[in-house]
């Protein structure tokens, strides 16, 4: 019992009450949002170290023993997503604070951003099933309101579509939902592994898992459910983008490797081989969604969906080494995409557009930018030294161990696909003669939406040279995730 | 371990710091650069022989930074510090106060960082990581001049090139990984036999070789390095023809020991090098452009080299070793030289070029040294390992046919050796270029002079680079002690009459250049080479691969929400339709209560009210239809015992319809185009389809219970005794499973507040455009 | 009991279904009202229909509903308010800005 389990998802609970209750006070609500967020990055980090050092960690909320209340359970995969929400809610907050004309628009931006945490980390944190359709949902709110409240035509119209999707996903998570209740009478995710286990074999078993892969592909935007995802971030405003960009799709594939981990384990040479091939597609046709594009924002929203068949596809290789890929990759992504946005938003600033063909020669008067633009790209493509290198080489190796010789090309020609798109922006965006009128940022504002930038690159460098570290506790998150058990008796404690 | 660590991190930490010193030092920034040189040289050189040690890195993967400073690696750490060198101090004088100096010092430092990471790497993966990053370093320095066309072109298809032949090397190195259980280069070669007898060791090896014949500029991936001309000169001398371009070769060589056995070996590697050496040398005659001719040189030489490397003899590992080494420096001065001209009459045509000679002495006497010895000239270094090359052709396992292609290519290279040596310099002044030619000033001519004095030394006394060298390397990459005896004459051998054909034959060619012009003109016409065409086709901007991929793109991407979900639900429920079908899910097995009359009524009212909303072509009897169907809900949730349900149901259905009567009366009726019948087809099919797959859920939800109801039961239980309620739902909800309840409250809160924006919104939208700009 | 309920909810879920499909905005919004009806009485036949009293605890009744359903439903349709009253609002201002209310031309292609 460790109520610190609690603290991730209570404390932006109180912060964005409070901030509720600054209403129209912007700066005392920047202060306490920054405090906040740093105070989660600290607990998380904390939170991960007790589980390093102490395993799992469980609390049954209100107190009513497993199965029969709600379970909270941090293991270290749930302890490095709620480390990287707090980092990219750090980043994400560094950077709008230089946007006052957002917070204008945007009356609730900061109690609403905390909520979005909320959602956002009770999702990782939840061992409970219908408590995860909660998270999802208070996550999903958060999203739309942060989507659609600037009012511009592009954001209602994308907004609306994310909205009536998402809401037919919500709608297959509780029809699932119904019927993992109707066959095994529980909710509590570790009890369900056991009742499922002793179902092994079963077709209604295979049938829920799919069901399951549906729901949360839906959310990690998986082929063929993505749709809904690269316009409505494009729409995104600029910080909020990169919140969504690095956490959002991540919430749907953790809740994918959670559940086809530690419940529907059992079949795997049917769901973990749909699982590879659709990771496969995913990968291909984001990358050539990507490709398609001819605007900053598009290529990196469609490059999040082929990511995210990357993320997958450790998934279904399902070895030990292929899930500490899948936790590398997750983590190398969330960082470098976020801060991939979040250059994005600054070329916006800059150039008042992120279209291809309006503007280039960007490196003449920042090279700062340009160089950072292109080292993060790089780390995207899997260029070394970077963290995308040791992310997909770890898949890679796992795949050639695995046999898996298809999703191992499939993976390779996509490498060489994203490498292409980021030096089309690159080469068109920052080389070439200067054109369109470029409204300089003042030093300093340019210094603050330049930090939370270099803060993540930096990350994704450190990574890299600290591959063997960070490689430590991949496998080791691996390793918890491919022993079930452990996690089945911390939670129902027999 | 400290030196070679450091020889390696030097350049790096020198590279990061450019950009801060350029503020300090303005254009005396090539100084520093220069310094960093010549210091990473001291540390190279003072890296003892054979050094080898180990750092970790990733031990979990196998991945160390394993320094092997062997024979073979520390001669190519020379040739990377010692080129360097020259080309830092080349550069100060070459690069211009205009240019932005902090990039390319950057870049450059970058790039011999990387360089010698990749040749003093004695593990792989390592060796990829700065493969992959001097391939990086190239694309940021043939794209230094980012605002020509020329540039950014010949920068994306050299990265795009080399990158894909990386990734292939990756994926071989992986499975070469996977076979022998370590990446580390000694490990590998003591498990030789286990690696060669392993099925797979074929697909490892033509991945790797991939990675080296992209990288080394192999045909038929030769066509980036002409393109890579576009960057500076000295980028040109040192990555183009002294160093990078080597590294394919290099790996080769590495792996000599391990893959030479390997049966397609010869036939790969040899092949691969000597229609590279033809190839490179025809195509050298076509160019006019004075970089063109020497790229395409470079690529025949880096052909003859590979060549050698692909017999599998201890002869021809010395040969490619020797004339590896001959090669950087000649073709490093040949590049000076041609900089200097560049940069003394500005043009680099050599049909606006002639008599230069008399304006620019020295810089003739330094490309009749540099051509010289690509000629293969007596008393020049490149002499001696064309020699050796001859012989090791003929004694290798291609035998005659090996030296006659190599003979025929010298002759071509003879030609334009001749063109650069002589034509240039010594045919008819002219005065037809764009500068008034004057000889260049001595510190630019010092690199240069340099390099020309190794190759001259060399030249005439090869024992010079045999025993501290050339020597160690070959002995490197053999295993064993290699049987040298480099010398400048053998007595009458095959070899020399080669040499003497390549050398008259050139010239004879040399004399009718003009009818040598016009047949391979003629050649050409014939037999037309389309790898560039291929690339062009595939990737420059908007071509193949992006109009691909738009159309796969935006045949799903509509923008149309209907086509959104046809795609999900029809993919949802294919799967599980599917997975019911393979699964062989039977729903004969369920536990079915009996139906009443009265539910008959309701469930008949539900479906007719669900209908109506579907058929009402008014917007209001729609909104009514629903409203309706609301309640014969919230009765069936009464009807099953739900009565509180049955009411919050009831509540928030009427709130609802209000909500939508207010939002939507005040819309005008807007028409909406009919639909085709096809749309609405697949629509219905959808639709049914879904419904099906409801029922389905239903059915199996509510009769496949396969455990008892523990929790239900411990609910019913304890709810009195433990929480104090006898109304079983309530204290769930606010206690058992209060959590829930909590963030319920969160998302209808936030509900609230965004609803308000939105609407609020609307009213402020006026003043804001009026404020003008772009928000972002 | 259960083929009837399960009869209804199908026709629930495909005459939402339809809706949604449909390129007014209007009906999409209603469609997925309709899906909503569909998922609450799903819910509740997951917990068995009709064996038992309503769960609330009265001296001498041995055997309740499952009230486990009935719980996670009443979250459900308070989120589920929560949602379409915004849905509506934004379904609102959105044919407000674009005024088209016909999603075929609510593609958004073109201005990217």
């Amino acid at each position: 019992m460790n109520n610190l389990v609690t603290l991730p998802v209570l404390l932006p609970l109180a912060t964005g009450i409070l901030l509720l209750l600054l209403h129209g006070r912007v700066r005392a609500q920047r202060l306490i949002s920054l405090l906040s967020a740093l105070g989660a990055l600290g607990l998380a980090l904390y939170l991960t170290r007790v589980v390093w050092t102490d395993g799992i960690q469980v609390v049954q909320a209100g107190g009513w023993a497993a199965p029969y209340g709600i379970t909270l359970a941090v293991d270290l995969f749930s302890g490095m997503m709620l480390v990287l929400a707090s980092i990219i809610e750090l980043a994400t907050l560094v950077f709008l604070m230089r946007d006052s004309q957002l917070e204008q628009e945007r009356v609730f931006l900061y109690p609403v951003l905390q909520f979005q945490m909320v959602g956002i980390n009770l999702s990782f944190v939840t061992g409970d099933l219908f408590n995860l359709f909660v998270a999802f949902e208070v996550l999903l709110m958060a999203s739309y309101y942060l989507l659609t409240a600037g009012g511009k035509p592009g954001q209602l119209r994308e907004g609306f579509k994310y909205l009536v999707i998402n809401s037919v996903a919500s709608t297959l998570f509780l029809a699932t939902i119904a019927l993992l209740y109707g066959v095994t009478g529980t909710l509590n995710m570790a009890d369900a592994a056991r009742k499922v286990a002793a179902l092994a074999g079963e077709p209604i078993v295979t049938l829920i898992a799919i069901s399951f892969l549906i729901v949360f592909g839906l959310k990690g935007a998986l082929f063929p459910l993505y749709f809904w995802l690269p316009r409505s971030y494009y729409h995104a405003p600029p910080g909020i983008a990169a919140l969504f960009a690095g956490m959002l799709t991540k919430v749907g594939i953790y809740a994918l490797v959670r559940v086809f981990t530690l419940i529907f384990i059992h079949d795997p040479g049917f769901t973990h081989t749909l699982i590879l091939a659709i990771a496969g597609l995913t990968m291909l046709l984001g990358v050539l969604g990507a490709i398609s594009q001819m605007d900053v924002k598009a290529i990196l929203s469609y490059h999040i969906i082929s990511q995210v068949g990357y993320m997958v596809k450790g998934l279904g290789i399902y070895t030990p080494l292929a899930l500490a890929g899948t936790v590398f990759y997750i983590a190398h992504h969330i960082i470098v995409k976020a801060a991939l946005f979040l250059i994005a938003g600054i070329i916006v600033r800059i150039t008042g557009t992120t279209d291809l063909k309006r503007f280039s020669g960007l490196l003449a008067s920042h090279p700062g930018l340009g160089l950072t633009f292109l080292a993060t790209g790089l780390s995207l493509a899997g260029i070394p030294p970077f963290s995308g290198f040791f992310s997909k080489f770890v898949l890679l190796r796992a795949g050639v161990e695995a046999g898996t010789w298809g999703i191992v090309a499939v993976s390779l020609v996509v490498s060489l696909l994203t490498l292409f798109s980021m030096i089309k922006i690159y080469s068109r965006g920052f080389w070439g003669e200067a054109t369109g009128e470029l409204r300089p940022i003042p030093r300093l504002a340019y210094a603050q939406v330049m930090a939370p930038v270099l803060l993540l690159l930096t990350l994704s460098v450190g990574m890299g040279l600290g591959a063997g570290r960070f490689m430590e506790f991949a496998l080791a998150t691996a390793e918890q995730l491919m022993r079930p058990e452990a996690y089945i008796e911390a939670v129902l404690g027999r | 371990m400290a030196a070679a660590l450091g020889a390696i991190v030097l350049p790096f930490a020198g590279a990061v710091l450019m950009p801060l010193l350029y503020r300090l030092l303005g254009r005396r920034l090539g100084y520093a650069a220069l310094a960093v040189a010549v210091a990473t040289l001291a540390l190279v050189l003072s890296i003892p022989e054979g050094f080898s040690g180990t750092v970790n890195w990733v031990p979990q993967l196998g991945i160390a930074l394993t320094v092997q400073a062997d024979g073979w690696g520390r001669l190519l750490a020379l040739l990377i510090t010692g080129i360097g060198t020259l080309v830092m101090l080349y550069s100060i004088l070459y690069l211009g106060a205009e240019e932005d100096l902090g990039k390319f010092y950057l870049y450059i430092l970058l790039f011999m960082g990387a360089m010698l990471g990749v040749v003093l790497s004695g593990n792989l993966l390592v060796l990829y990581v700065f493969w992959e990053l001097t391939s990086v370093a190239s694309f940021l320095l043939i794209g230094f001049w980012y605002t020509e066309e020329s540039g950014v072109y010949g920068a994306v298809k050299a990265l795009l090139i080399t990158v894909s032949g990386g990734l292939a090397m990756l994926a071989g190195i992986t499975i070469l990984g996977s076979i022998a259980g370590t990446y580390e280069l000694t490990a590998l070669v003591d498990r030789r036999s286990e690696v060669l007898a392993h099925p797979l060791s074929g697909v490892a090896l033509v991945l790797i070789l991939l990675g080296a014949f992209t990288k080394s500029a192999q045909v038929p991936f030769h066509i980036w390095l002409p393109d890579a001309m576009a960057a500076p000169t000295p980028v040109s001398a040192y990555l183009h023809s002294a160093t990078m371009v080597k590294a394919g070769l290099f790996l080769v060589a590495r792996l000599w020991p391990l893959f030479s056995p390997h049966p397609y070996w010869t036939g790969l590697v040899s092949t691969v090098g000597l229609a590279t050496m033809v190839l490179g040398a025809y195509l050298a005659l076509q160019k006019t452009d004075l970089k063109a001719i020497l790229a395409m040189s470079t690529v025949s030489q880096l052909g003859l080299i590979l060549s050698l490397f692909g017999y599998g003899t201890a002869e021809g590992v010395a040969a490619g070793i020797l004339h590896l080494f001959n090669h950087s420096t000649f073709k490093g001065l040949l590049f000076m030289v041609v900089g200097i001209i560049d940069h003394m009459t500005g043009t680099r045509e050599v049909t606006r070029l002639s008599g230069l000679a008399r304006a620019m002495p020295v810089t003739a006497a330094l490309a009749a040294v540099g051509a010289g010895a690509m000629a293969g000239v007596p008393l020049l270094s490149g002499f001696v390992s064309k020699e050796l090359f001859l012989e090791a052709s003929l004694h290798g396992p291609l035998g005659a046919l090996a030296a006659a292609v190599g003979t025929g290519a010298s002759i071509l290279t003879t030609t334009y050796c001749l063109v650069l040596a002589h034509k240039i310099f010594y045919g008819p002044e002219t005065h037809d270029t764009p500068k008034h030619p004057h000889e260049a000033p001595w510190p630019m001519l010092l690199p240069p002079a340099v390099l020309a004095a190794v190759v001259v030394a060399v030249g005439v006394y090869p024992g010079l680079v045999e025993h501290g060298l050339v020597a160690p390397a070959v002995a490197a990459v053999l295993g064993e002690e290699p049987h040298l005896h480099l010398a400048l004459w053998h007595g009458f051998t095959p070899a020399l009459g080669m040499s003497a054909v390549a050398l008259v034959g050139g010239l004879v060619a040399y004399r009718r250049l003009d009818a040598l012009a016009a047949l391979l003109g003629r050649i050409a016409g014939s037999i037309r080479l389309h790898a560039n065409a291929v690339y062009d086709y595939l990737w420059w901007r908007e071509k193949a691969v992006e109009r691909w991929a738009r159309a796969i793109t935006s045949y799903q991407m509509t923008g149309f929400l209907r086509d959104y979900l046809v795609f999900i639900l029809g993919a949802a429920v294919l799967g599980i339709l599917t997975t019911a079908w393979m699964k062989g899910l039977r729903i004969g097995e369920l536990n079915l209560a009996p139906v009443e009359p009265h539910e008959w009524v309701l469930m008949g009212v539900i479906a007719a009210g669900a209908l109506t909303t579907l058929l009402a072509r008014n917007r209001l009897v729609a909104i009514a239809a629903l409203g309706i169907t609301g309640l014969p809900v919230s009765l069936y949730f009464a009807w099953m015992r739900a009565p509180d349900l049955a009411l919050t149901q009831l509540v928030v259905e009427v709130i609802t319809t209000v909500l939508f009567l207010l939002v939507f009366a005040h819309l005008p009726q807007l028409k909406v185009d009919p639909p085709t019948p096809r749309y609405r087809d697949v629509n219905v099919l959808v639709a049914v389809a879904v419904g099906a797959v409801a029922a389905l859920y239903t059915l199996l939800a509510a009769g496949l219970r396969r455990f008892p109801p523990e929790i239900a039961r411990y609910y019913l239980e304890n709810s009195y005794e433990a929480a104090g309620g006898k109304n079983v739902v309530n204290v769930i909800l606010v206690d058992f499973r209060g959590w829930d309840t909590l963030f319920e409250i969160t998302v209808l809160s936030m509900a609230g507040l965004a609803v308000y924006s939105l609407t609020r919104l609307g009213r402020s939208r006026e003043a804001e455009e009026a404020r003008g700009g772009e928000s972002w | 009991m259960e083929l009837l309920t399960a009869i209804g909810i199908g026709v629930l879920f495909a005459a939402g279904t339809y809706l949604l499909l449909s390129r007014n905005v209007v009906r999409v919004v209603l469609g997925n009202s309709l899906l909503a009806y569909g998922t609450n009485l799903m819910l509740l036949a997951s917990g068995g229909l009709g064996r038992g009293a309503a769960p609330v605890l009265v001296e001498g009744v041995e055997v309740y509903t499952d009230p486990v359903p009935q719980a996670l439903i009443l979250t459900a349709i308070v989120i589920n308010f929560g949602v379409t009253a915004f849905l509506l609002v934004l379904a609102y201002r959105m044919v407000q800005e674009h005024r088209s209310e016909d999603l075929a031309h609510l593609r958004g292609v073109d201005d990217e």
